[in-house]
């Protein structure tokens, strides 16, 4: 079963060299709020209007290690808004998350060597395991084949490449990924706007803007 | 209780660790001042077109008036979400509206600042290339050159590092030090020209003139604020910053522009500056310390203008982003690509340095003086415009939310802003030809005041347009980041089909 951030990071995985398409901090940014998001949609965190984050019983235990990680984390700590979350689990969301893929055996790590320094890098172990999470989508969204329809997770995973501005690394035709591209604000339109998700979407979205403005990418 | 502590900690370490410190931010906001910039290029240029030699004071008086404004600029700036831009103050203490003329007025303040350079490389950068490469070629081909590099580097996300920056900036002090050492030590016969520092000149025929052209030289003070999120201890960083930037600045300036007028003597000095420009600074040094120490300046001169250049056209760049992001601009210009430059607001900034480059080697126009210094003191007036209206905003601001801000910084210090701006600014209108160097009677003289009251009226009523013909933009002017798509995206559909993804 995909989970939210594994699909953003794939999405935003460059497939040759396994290392995020996007700057390193946005991509950041966008995993990580695909890690709040699982917590959200399985029930064991809420967002509250004053954006604030409240963790729930409905949805504990968390069935993955790093929900399970999260939500200990949250669970021990003092409030900090939501924001305060996003940008701290950016320090490490894609390493984190390119673990996970490794330890399901999608991706494989491999280190690389720099001039001054070492890089790790995520590379698929099949090029399908990046385009699976973008096609999967894509057909939903165009509603093109019967009886697959666009879950909550579909719509946050995709609607985090959106507000962080990713949608071209994503979406590059005009075939397919044109009309899912057509298609997407109205999904998104539908997302009711105390939604948990959509505050997500607004965090995300001015953290990536307060990035740019800073030269913090 | 032990564990609860010990992991906010470890969160608030871990986020501080990324921040920036008090060097970090004093290092971007001084270099995008670009010293030397304005002690070889701005100075000279503003003895030889205004004849007056008062500029020292005039640094000092704009010097503290600024302080004095940073006073609740800076207050506010902690209060209130997004403060990284005149315009959103405007937009916050006093009305939506005229925030959208303020951002008009900003946009076109710092694109004159930013094309303005490209006449200073295209004149600094002839004679360099004369001397040592044998080349002797239009300015306007050095200033594509320079249009091209920093158009790349803008484009490209190449940004200068940090320590790069830091190293050029304290090269640029240290020689301005020993220059104004040197001239200091070498006096003309007429003494200390200690009548440089006469603020009484300032409100003598002409004086006011000075005024604009120090405000010029203080141009990036303001962008401290900027850091406010990004810094581990905002409320002392930024102020600290804000006021250490002003004051470094300040001294400075006054410094080498009164030593430039010791050496060369106050009788002397306008007419060595029409003759020698730029230049003069360097001869000068060259001829009391040797030609290497003028040759490192020229240099060094040249790698000030490039990093002014690159420092104004990412605020322009960044500036349209947020617009666009707002959709008081279109919206495509608040995007950006995946590395996180806003390319088509960098592009749209890179296109209005070539239209002008062209536009003044087509006609012929002289680069030193009516494209760097016209369009630098223009630019500066229109941020002195813009500061006027922020003092402005930041009293009304308080007056609503008082918060526990204390009198001075709440009421005291943003009403004695507006008071001393006020003057400034009527000082610099009234003594606009002579900024110029032109004639009471020259189309320019009030011109240039005009097409910035001009564009901060169309923009405020493009902001009232806004207001009722598209309340969703209207509702998140001066928002900055928090300015989200989900807000305004959502529109007649919003309730469809809503009960889908609930629970």
């Amino acid at each position: 079963m995909s989970r939210i951030a594994d699909d953003v990071f794939l999405m935003l995985l460059d497939e040759r060299s396994g290392e995020p398409l996007a700057a390193r901090r946005i991509a950041g940014l966008t995993v990580a709020a695909g890690m709040l998001a699982e917590l959200v949609v399985s029930s064991c965190l809420t967002i509250t209007p004053d954006g604030g984050v409240e963790l729930l019983d409905a949805g504990w235990p968390p069935q993955d290690e790093i929900e399970a990680e999260v939500y200990k984390l949250i669970h021990e700590s003092n409030a900090h808004p939501l924001r305060t979350w996003v940008d701290y689990l950016a320090l490490e969301s894609w390493d984190r998350v390119g673990r996970r893929l490794a330890h399901d055996d999608v991706v494989q790590v491999v280190a690389r060597r720099r001039l001054m320094s070492k890089r790790i890098a995520y590379v698929p172990k099949e090029s399908s395991a990046v385009l699976a999470p973008v096609v999967r989508i894509s057909l939903r969204l165009t509603g093109e084949v019967p009886g697959e329809e666009l879950t909550l997770l579909d719509l946050t995973s995709i609607g985090l490449i959106a507000v962080a501005g990713l949608l071209d690394q994503v979406w590059w035709d005009e075939g397919l990924h044109g009309r899912a591209r057509a298609a997407l604000p109205e999904w998104l339109s539908q997302l009711p706007p105390d939604h948990p998700i959509t505050q997500l979407f607004a965090v995300t979205e001015s953290a990536v803007a307060e990035a740019v403005l800073t030269s913090t990418t | 209780m032990t564990s609860t502590y010990r992991r906010d900690d470890a969160i608030t370490s871990a986020l501080a660790a990324n921040k920036l410190d008090l060097r970090a931010v004093l290092s971007v906001v001084l270099g995008a001042t670009a010293p030397l910039t304005v002690a070889a290029g701005v100075v000279a240029t503003a003895f030889a077109v205004t004849g007056l030699v008062n500029l020292p004071a005039g640094f000092i008086v704009v010097g503290l008036v600024l302080a004095l404004f940073s006073v609740g600029y800076v207050a506010m700036a902690q209060r209130i979400g997004y403060s990284g831009a005149f315009y959103s103050y405007i937009a916050q203490g006093l009305n939506k509206a005229l925030g959208v003329g303020g951002a008009w007025v900003a946009l076109l303040s710092y694109n004159l600042l930013q094309v303005g350079l490209y006449g200073a490389a295209g004149t600094a950068a002839n004679p360099l290339a004369k001397q040592y490469l044998g080349l002797d070629l239009p300015w306007w081909v050095f200033a594509l050159i320079a249009w091209a590099i920093v158009g790349t580097l803008g484009i490209l996300n190449i940004k200068i590092s940090g320590r790069v920056l830091l190293v050029l900036l304290a090269a640029e002090m240290l020689i301005i030090l020993i220059y104004s050492g040197s001239f200091l030590a070498h006096p003309a016969g007429s003494g200390a020209a200690l009548q440089a520092f006469s603020p009484a000149a300032l409100f003598e025929k002409g004086g006011g003139a000075l005024l604009a052209i120090a405000v010029l030289g203080f141009v990036g003070f303001e962008s401290a604020v900027v850091y406010t999120e990004e810094t581990r201890n905002p409320h002392r960083t930024i102020k600290t910053a804000t006021f250490a930037s002003i004051a470094v600045v300040g001294a400075l300036y006054a410094l080498s522009s009164w030593a430039l007028i010791v050496t060369t003597g106050p009788d002397n000095i306008v007419k060595a500056a029409q003759e020698q420009g730029p230049g003069l600074l360097f001869g000068t040094a060259g001829e009391q310390l040797g030609a290497t120490w003028a040759d490192i300046g020229s240099v060094l001169f040249v790698t000030s203008l490039l990093a002014a250049m690159i420092s104004f056209h990412q605020t322009t760049a960044r500036y349209t982003f947020v617009l666009g992001r707002e959709r008081v601009f279109p919206v495509q210009l608040g995007t950006t690509r995946a590395d996180g430059v806003p390319r088509l607001a960098s592009l749209l900034q890179t296109l209005v340095g070539l239209i002008v480059i062209v536009t003044y080697a087509v006609a012929g126009w002289d680069p030193l003086v009516q494209l760097f210094f016209y369009g630098g003191t223009s630019g500066g007036f229109g941020v002195l415009f813009l500061i006027f209206w922020t003092s402005i905003a930041v009293w009304a601001y308080f007056a609503r939310n008082p918060h526990d801000e204390n009198a001075w910084r709440s009421r005291v210090a943003p009403l004695l802003s507006i008071v001393a701006v006020a003057v400034v600014l009527v000082l610099v209108l009234v003594n606009f030809a002579t900024l110029l160097g032109v004639s009471e009677t020259s189309p320019l003289r009030w011109g240039v005041p005009l097409a910035f009251l001009t564009v901060a009226v169309l923009g405020t009523l493009y902001g009232i347009w806004l207001r009722f013909a598209r309340p969703d933009v209207y509702a998140v002017i001066g928002l900055g980041p928090a300015a989200t798509s989900h807000g305004v995206v959502r529109s007649s559909t919003a309730n469809h089909a809503a009960h889908r993804w609930e629970g």
